[in-house]
């Protein structure tokens, strides 16, 4: 057989495999983990245990950072930190719509900037915000579309996007250089949806909304929310301005260390073990699906399979991707979560490389198009953690309606991005 | 489910994991324990240890061998690393046969074939690399470590949240900070990386080695391939091996080395001592990510359709067609272009010749087969035979 | 640097940790499914901590 027709029928087996196990209601990471194997053992004739585990290691340190981002954030969330910057904010600034809506799209874009995950925004700050958005005057149908598209744009946003470092770490480029792109496009993505959305409504019922919100520990203060904030930001510049007298912390360390803050700042007395462990608990999908994506990939790239649909990519005319990817990034997040930033997102950066682009703006620019498809079935997981979370009780094809124009708004100037990505090489720094 | 049947669903996944962690485990410690044997030819001076140049790296992972070769008579020093990229066999191969065959009559010549041993101590998660590969020899099949391009994370971890370079502060990739073409000319109380570079640069200083050179691999995606790049001491020497070369035997280029880009040690080691620092680039389309099948065939022989086709859409630096670019191809114009630079560095120093026999040229190792030089370690004096 | 082989340690801790907290879920847990997954994710966490890959 020749190299052509062996990748596909790899490719074919691997498809089959994925959608029977589906159908034999097998969840999308042992699904995927059974395509893996099927490939392995069609390839091979054999089952390579030790191809199996390597692969599961491919984002092992991505898997730290993850936990450690969240361990962080769930801590902050626990010692009340984060309910108190919320009442904060409706406080000083419930006079002032578009003030109040700018700074809690902010409170909704530090999580995931923080950990690179829609559904750490929507668990641990979606219904605070939710809450007092609807005491602004905003319908549930569109609450629920603001907190999902503002956590997709949170997963988008600097320092920790997994799209695009799973992508650069593929494709032996340096996860360097993204923040700024990665910065405009997420904050433009989430404002842009916040006042489409969110822009016209009541004034905020200042007593009501503060009754409806959980009251923080008494003791809190902006110093205690800030202070593990600062310690995480001084941590990351220590490390660059004194890279050869401090020791090489990683940055799953500087959130544990963080964490640690948090911990101590906290008013009341926090069970530190259970939010560790509730932490892992809950992270458990996303991480069992990053450690099984691996284990596909290595079956893939051992196979040729993932050869195949590089050749098929960068074979592509540059007008044909520019004209679909906005399309098919979203469908194919919904399909395979991150499995399709090194699947399709390797490739992609290597043409765009052979094509003259600038790989850092235009994998940037994907990598924010891949979490407008978190809503999307069959995963759909940050989309159903949001209606999930702010109990929506309306059909999810509504609130999918109320995502449309936003989501293309975001999608179109991510385009723009892709095709002016040489014009716009200025925004690449740090 | 039932609490029997949950239970039993439970064991037997507990089982099959605790299998798969043992079989998998065996497989990743014999890996990083293979040792692979060397005949040093019978006119090695003397072997000596990286860390007599720097001992904190005594005891290391990477306290590699140091060949050196001295000739009768007196001339210039030639330092020559493999193993740079454990992903690049060429590299460590051609080195090995270096040192299994050489012969010096003037100057000094000193190989280390794993420069960075500790990235061939572990193969690329993702990548399906194979562990090992093989090697025909007259004697019979010699096995080597296949590794990564960045060293163990076992002997190199967490990495910083962004790799500061030492000491021009220039920012890399985080993973750049176990890359030993990225960490020149090292850092006395760096990492593991580091303090290996470091220790060369000890040695490139204690030995007055007048020329560096370092052998690499690329895939044919990437432009900087078929080439020498030169520090700009050494361009008139790079130039004139490139144009002879590619007279005479094959194609090779000749670029300068990029001032703003540190790290690398065409830039680093020529910046940072005495010696001109050159490194050489050869086609390897197993590095490609078009490529199809990954495994032993394709890292010795060189050949992928998908490569090919790639190529065909004009996507590729370098040329591939249904021959690929075989393991003797590739060692083959190593082993020439270091012949050539020695040849070109005499003409241009002759009051420091280096001026050497036993190695094949070009033609040779293709007619032959690379495996022809090297020797059976269970034939040769034990006194001659070293481990990597 | 002695700072960096205490960081080194800690994320062998962290690495433990974890494996920890996925070997107690897979215990704790009442779906088969879920156990599965457990099981596979343990593999690396466990082969990092005996410093096997």
């Amino acid at each position: 057989m020749d190299m052509y027709a062996h990748a596909t029928l790899i490719l074919v087996v691997i498809a089959a495999t994925f959608t029977v196990a589906k159908l034999f209601k097998l969840s999308i990471e042992l699904s995927m983990f059974a395509a893996a194997i099927a490939a392995f053992v069609v390839h091979t004739g054999n089952l390579p245990i030790r191809h199996i585990v390597e692969g599961a290691f491919t984002y092992y340190d991505v898997c730290l950072i993850f936990i450690t981002a969240t361990f962080f954030m769930s801590v902050l969330k626990e010692s009340g930190g984060i309910v108190y910057m919320v009442r904060s904010i409706v406080k000083t600034f419930h006079k002032h719509r578009a003030l109040c809506l700018f700074l809690l799209t902010v409170v909704l874009l530090i999580p995931g900037a923080l950990t690179g995950s829609g559904a750490a925004t929507v668990l641990t700050v979606g219904t605070l915000v939710g809450t007092v958005l609807t005491y602004m005057g905003i319908s549930e149908r569109k609450t629920a579309a603001i907190i999902f598209l503002c956590a997709a744009m949170s997963a988008a946003a600097p320092p920790i996007n997994l799209w695009a470092m799973m992508a650069a770490a593929g494709s032996n480029m340096p996860y360097v250089g993204f923040m700024g792109p990665l910065l405009v496009l997420s904050v433009v993505g989430a404002l842009f949806t916040m006042f489409y959305l969110g822009g016209k409504g009541k004034v905020v019922d200042l007593d009501k909304t503060l009754r409806e919100l959980p009251e923080p520990p008494e003791g809190m203060n902006w110093f205690r929310v800030g202070l593990p904030f600062a310690v995480l930001f001084l941590l990351i510049i220590a490390g660059r301005v004194w890279p050869f007298d401090m020791p090489i912390l990683g940055l799953p360390l500087m959130f544990v260390i963080s964490a640690v803050v948090a911990i101590l700042m906290s008013p009341k007395k926090l069970k530190i073990f259970a939010i560790a462990e509730e932490t892992i608990h809950s992270l458990i999908p996303l991480v069992g699906i990053m450690i099984v994506v691996g284990v596909l990939i290595q079956s893939m790239a051992l196979s040729g399979a993932r050869g195949l649909i590089s050749l098929g990519v960068v074979t592509l005319p540059l007008w044909v991707l520019f004209g679909t990817l906005w399309i098919i990034l979203p469908v194919s997040e919904g399909l395979l979560q991150y499995a399709v930033a090194p699947l399709l997102g390797v490739p992609l950066v290597l043409l765009f490389n052979m094509k003259a682009m600038n790989p850092i703006i235009a994998l940037s620019a994907m990598a924010v198009m891949w979490p407008v498809g978190d809503s999307l079935p069959p995963t759909a997981v940050v989309g159903r953690a949001t209606v999930m979370e702010l109990e929506f009780k309306g059909r999810y094809t509504e609130f999918l309606k109320a995502c449309i124009v936003p989501s293309l708004f975001i999608l179109l100037v991510c385009t723009l991005f892709l095709i002016f990505s040489n014009q716009l090489s200025f925004l690449v720094a740090g | 489910m039932k609490e029997k049947g949950l239970a039993t669903v439970k064991v037997i996944a507990i089982c099959l994991s605790v299998v798969a962690m043992i079989l998998a485990g065996a497989a990743f410690y014999s890996h990083r324990t293979y040792k692979e044997p060397v005949v040093a030819s019978e006119y090695v001076t003397q072997v000596k240890k990286l860390s007599d140049y720097f001992p904190d790296l005594k005891g290391t992972v990477n306290d590699c061998n140091i060949y050196i070769f001295e000739g009768s008579e007196p001339g210039g020093t030639v330092l020559l690393i493999g193993g740079t990229h454990p992903e690049e066999p060429g590299a460590n191969l051609t080195a090995e046969l270096i040192v299994e065959n050489l012969r010096v009559k003037k100057g000094k010549v000193i190989v280390a074939i794993r420069a960075n041993r500790s990235a061939s101590t572990v193969t690329r998660p993702g990548d399906a690399y194979p562990q090992f590969y093989h090697i025909e020899t007259p004697w019979g099949v010699k096995k080597f470590r296949m590794g990564d391009r960045w060293s163990n994370p076992l002997d190199s971890w967490p990495d910083p949240e962004v790799y500061v370079h030492y000491p021009s502060r220039q920012m890399l990739a985080y993973m750049d900070i176990r890359n030993f073409n990225r960490t020149w000319p090292g850092r006395k109380n760096g990492t593991i990386t580091e303090k290996t570079n470091y220790a060369f640069m000890q040695l490139i200083e204690k030995e007055k080695v007048d020329l560096f050179i370092d052998l690499h691999e690329a895939e044919l995606e990437y432009p900087v391939i078929s080439t020498i790049v030169s520090h700009q001491r050494g361009v008139d020497i790079a130039a004139m091996t490139s144009m002879i070369l590619s007279s005479t035997e094959f194609n090779i280029g000749m670029e300068y080395s990029p001032k703003e880009l540190h790290g690398l040690s065409h830039r680093e080691v020529g910046d940072h001592s005495r010696a001109i620092s050159l490194l050489y680039e050869a086609p390897e389309p197993f590095l490609d990510r078009v490529r199809g099948i990954t495994d032993e065939r394709l890292l010795l022989t060189g050949k992928d359709p998908f490569v090919m086709k790639a190529g065909e859409f004009g996507l590729l630096y370098e040329n591939i067609d249904e021959n690929g670019w075989p393991i003797d191809v590739r060692v083959g114009r190593h082993a020439s272009t270091f012949l050539t630079t020695l040849e070109m560095w005499s003409e241009f120093h002759p009051d420091l010749p280096i001026v050497i026999e036993g190695i094949p040229r070009y033609n040779d190792v293709i007619a032959n087969g690379v495996g022809y030089y090297f020797k059976d370690p269970s034939a040769a004096p034990e006194n001659r035979v070293f481990y990597e | 640097m002695f700072l960096n082989a205490v960081v080194t340690f800690l994320y062998y801790v962290l690495s433990a940790f974890i494996a920890f907290i996925i070997l107690r879920n897979i215990i704790k847990t009442k779906s088969a499914q879920e156990a599965v997954l457990y099981c596979i994710m343990i593999i690396p966490f466990v082969l990092r901590v005996l410093r096997l890959k």
